[in-house]
């Protein structure tokens, strides 16, 4: 069975190119623009990993992965973050706040997708 | 594939830049707030790793220095400064640029960029914090080492109880180490609790893993990336060659599992080990079906004009539907001709809707021409925005740009005076540009205001005399004098400044908003001010109008510059002198649209008298009769009639016959070369 991506990214471009690739590796992806958007496919669906943005409007990706560690059918849930920081500190609190991994921008797609694999099969 | 993207992503940019730039402004008036340098950071965020991704790396680069210093604001490390956002907004010019030629490629701007970011940086080092890495961190620098020889290793995989929670499935670790090589995976599972006391959120095993691999011991300690904080891990190289499945090697690892006691790289000292190579294959993933979710589209701006001149022609062929139902008493006809009219009206409705874009779009090149500008000639302006959320036509925006522009641009530089000059003369040394846009009837006002120096009518009238535009005895009131401004030649600055009078005057102003049937006016006051109105219609391709009909034919005036409507009587018009008739005591000129275009004259015993008004002018137009109000679509006239002055385009009727639309304006402006009857 296909695997559902959640892509949460307030840039366009990135949702595109994420979707893009994804799709073509046959996941299943869902777009969202925000933390807030992305809460709404949070709804008792099956999602296998949530691709987060950290710095985006409304819920920032830290706060996204602090609200859904909290839901009772998704705390579990793989969750990566993209991140252009490749200061530690950014890391350490997305790690503290309950993300699985990261990728760095910018990514190939390979790159994105070996981090994907590293946390769902 | 990448490039496919690369469109969208500079698109994506522009409005970046457009939201950086509006939370800038805000910020130079409200320094301390973290969401705008929030919203900035984020800005120059997306940018910078958007740029890295789609090959934009000079754009990647210079943000990344950027994007360090609104790091540091907000972390309170930098506090922000009218030179910072000098800096900024200088950079974000840059950033447009960059955006718009793709990449720099001559070394001229490469060597510009540099000494930009150098000022940048120059921002970073002014302030005493430790962090000085203003490196950008390279892409993928792939270490390259010529290693053949395969080595094994022993990991030690110990993870801390919380490991699960996170998301992570060690096992898909193990799985990443076997693809690294030839691996052995040992599990001690000795923690694990009887049934009935595991947590099943809680990890309990350690695990140990033998692999042969060519790759470094940073490649294994990459797999364990993203729990190297959650666990405790060693990587060991216990051989120069592959020895895994050796007998020996197997014996250890059951003594090990028996006692449950971890293997140490001491264990494996001892030992001749030969070499051995195995390779395992990597695994595909399948492709299934797709699923694709977003919420809001982004169209270009020619599929939007497409469906509007197409719900054009549907609202067209409707009207004839609905003249066709009329003349055949037909009832299902007549109840689908009803429905269509009120879906293609809803149609239509939305079509202009969505063709409509906020006025908010183009404010922020105002503002920063307020900026720039002030800031050049040290004057202090406090520009003041009013009803920037109003909707306008995308094509009358588009026109409407050059126009404000230019009206702001006098402003400052001709309103405006320098601070002193305004404490001199008891004003507060910071002036005001008030833009105040709104809707008035089926038209939208936009108005520009100054509190400046206002115009000097008598100087107007010198230079015009001294231009030869008007003779030097001629009377003019004080509106007539401003009126001048809008005749072509009229420059009133005696030195070409570098900002305004660049060749084009306020008649180009005006005749770039009558192309939108826009009609501008100006008021002032010496000492006090200038106020230029300009009146746009709403949208450009839906007129409402007053269908009238002179000889033979059907022509629209809008409505919206219809005062009144009077009879008269065809004697009156003939006994006129100098094409004025006196209504209700007083003198009105009037325009016989017969005469205009040349059609014989009045039959009729009654004719009709339309009061147009355009801008300040006010004139009668005879028509025949008058028919009734219509709303309709008006679509330009073809290239053979472009010269037609005072037709500014025609309508379809229901029936299928052309009327033509009346450009009023046009046609008050027109009155005085039309022959005076005798």
């Amino acid at each position: 069975m296909a695997k559902t991506v959640l892509i949460v990214d307030d840039s366009e471009s990135i949702r595109e190119v994420v979707n893009f690739t994804l799709q073509n590796e046959g996941y299943d992806v869902l777009v969202g623009v925000d933390g807030e958007d992305a809460l709404k496919f949070l709804d008792g669906r099956h999602i296998d990993i949530i691709i987060t943005d950290l710095h985006m409007p409304n819920l920032d990706g830290l706060g996204l992965i602090r609200k859904v560690r909290e839901m009772e059918n998704y705390k579990h849930i793989p969750i990566l973050f993209l991140t252009t920081e490749s200061q530690a500190a950014k890391k350490m609190e997305a790690k503290e706040a309950g993300a699985t991994g990261w990728i760095i921008k910018p990514f190939v797609p390979a790159k994105l997708l070996s981090a994907i694999s590293r946390v769902i099969r | 594939m990448i490039d496919k993207f690369k469109a969208k992503f500079v698109e994506e940019s522009m409005d970046n830049v457009h939201d950086l730039e509006e939370a800038l402004f805000l910020l130079e008036k409200d320094m301390n707030n973290k969401e705008l340098i929030e919203r900035i950071f984020r800005a120059m965020h997306s940018l910078k790793g958007g740029g890295a991704m789609f090959g934009f790396n000079h754009l990647s680069e210079f943000t990344h220095h950027l994007e360090t210093i609104f790091d540091w604001v907000r972390g309170n490390k930098l506090a922000v400064s009218t030179d910072l956002i000098s800096l900024t907004f200088s950079a974000i010019d840059h950033i447009n640029h960059l955006l718009k030629t793709g990449d720099l490629t001559n070394d001229e701007e490469i060597a510009d960029q540099k000494a930009f970011i150098q000022r940048v940086q120059a921002f970073l080092t002014l302030t005493d914090s430790p962090a000085q890495k203003a490196g950008m961190t390279s892409v993928e620098a792939s270490g390259a080492e010529a290693a053949i020889a395969t080595k094994t290793y022993l990991i030690s995989f110990i993870p801390q109880p919380e490991l699960l929670q996170n998301g992570t499935n060690p096992l898909y670790l193990m799985d990443d180490i076997h693809a690294l090589g030839q691996a052995v995976s040992i599990a001690y599972t000795h923690k694990v609790p009887s049934l009935d006391l595991i947590d099943n959120t809680s990890n309990y095993c350690i695990w140990q893993i033998l692999v042969n691999t060519a790759e470094s011991v940073n490649e294994i300690k990459d797999v364990f990336i993203f729990v190297e904080d959650e666990c405790e891990l060693h990587v060991d190289q216990i051989a120069e060659t592959n020895i895994i499945g050796k007998p020996e090697i197997n014996v250890l690892i059951e003594k090990a599992l028996q006692h449950n006691l971890l293997l140490t790289p001491d264990d494996f000292k001892s030992g001749d080990w030969n070499k051995v190579q195995t390779k395992e294959p990597e695994e595909k993933k399948k492709v299934v079906v797709k699923e694709h979710k977003i919420s809001s589209i982004r169209v270009t701006s020619h599929k939007i004009d497409e469906l509007v001149t197409l719900v054009s022609e549907l609202v067209t062929i409707q009207a004839q539907l609905s003249l066709y139902a009329e003349n055949h008493d037909d009832p299902v006809i007549g109840a689908l001709t009803e429905n269509i009219q009120k879906l293609s009206r809803q149609l239509r409705e939305n079509a202009f809707d969505i063709s409509l874009i906020p006025l908010q779009s183009e404010l922020m090149r105002f503002q920063r021409l307020v900026r720039d500008l002030s800031k050049e000639q040290n004057k202090d302006i406090d520009f003041v925005i009013e009803g920037g959320d109003l909707e306008l036509d995308k094509n009358i925006i588009e026109n409407l740009t050059d126009p404000l522009l230019h009206i702001l641009r006098n402003s400052i530089d001709h309103g405006i005076e320098l601070p002193e000059e305004r404490i001199a003369k008891g004003k507060s040394p910071k002036g005001t540009i008030l833009f105040k846009a709104f809707h008035s009837g089926a038209n939208v006002i936009v108005e520009i205001s100054d509190d400046g120096k206002g115009m000097d009518t008598e100087y107007i009238r010198q230079k015009a005399i001294s231009k030869g535009i008007i003779e030097a005895d001629a009377v003019l009131n004080e509106k007539e004098i401003l009126e001048l401004l809008f005749v072509s030649g009229f420059s009133t600055r005696d030195t070409v400044s570098d900002v305004s009078g660049r060749g084009v005057g306020m008649d180009v102003v005006r005749r770039k908003i009558a192309n939108i049937r826009g009609e501008v006016t100006i008021e002032s006051q010496v000492g006090k001010g200038t106020l230029i109105s300009i009146r746009l219609p709403l949208t450009l391709s839906i007129i409402d109008g007053l269908l009238v009909k002179v000889a033979d034919n059907q022509y629209v005036i809008p409505i919206s510059s219809i005062d009144k409507i009077y009879a008269l009587d065809p004697a009156q018009i003939k006994q006129s002198f100098n094409n004025v008739v006196i209504i209700d005591k007083e003198q009105v000129p009037f325009i016989d649209l017969r005469k205009v275009f040349n059609e014989p004259q009045h039959q009729t015993d009654i004719v009709q008298m339309v009061m147009v008004k355009s801008e300040d002018k006010k004139s009668g137009v005879i028509v025949d009769n008058v028919v009734g109000e219509y709303q309709t679509v008006v679509k330009p006239l073809g290239r053979y009639l472009k010269k037609q002055e005072i037709i500014s385009g025609a309508s379809i009727m229901g029936d299928g016959t052309i009327s033509m639309v009346i450009d009023t304006s046009r046609l008050l402006q027109s009155r005085k070369n039309i022959k005076v009857t005798g």
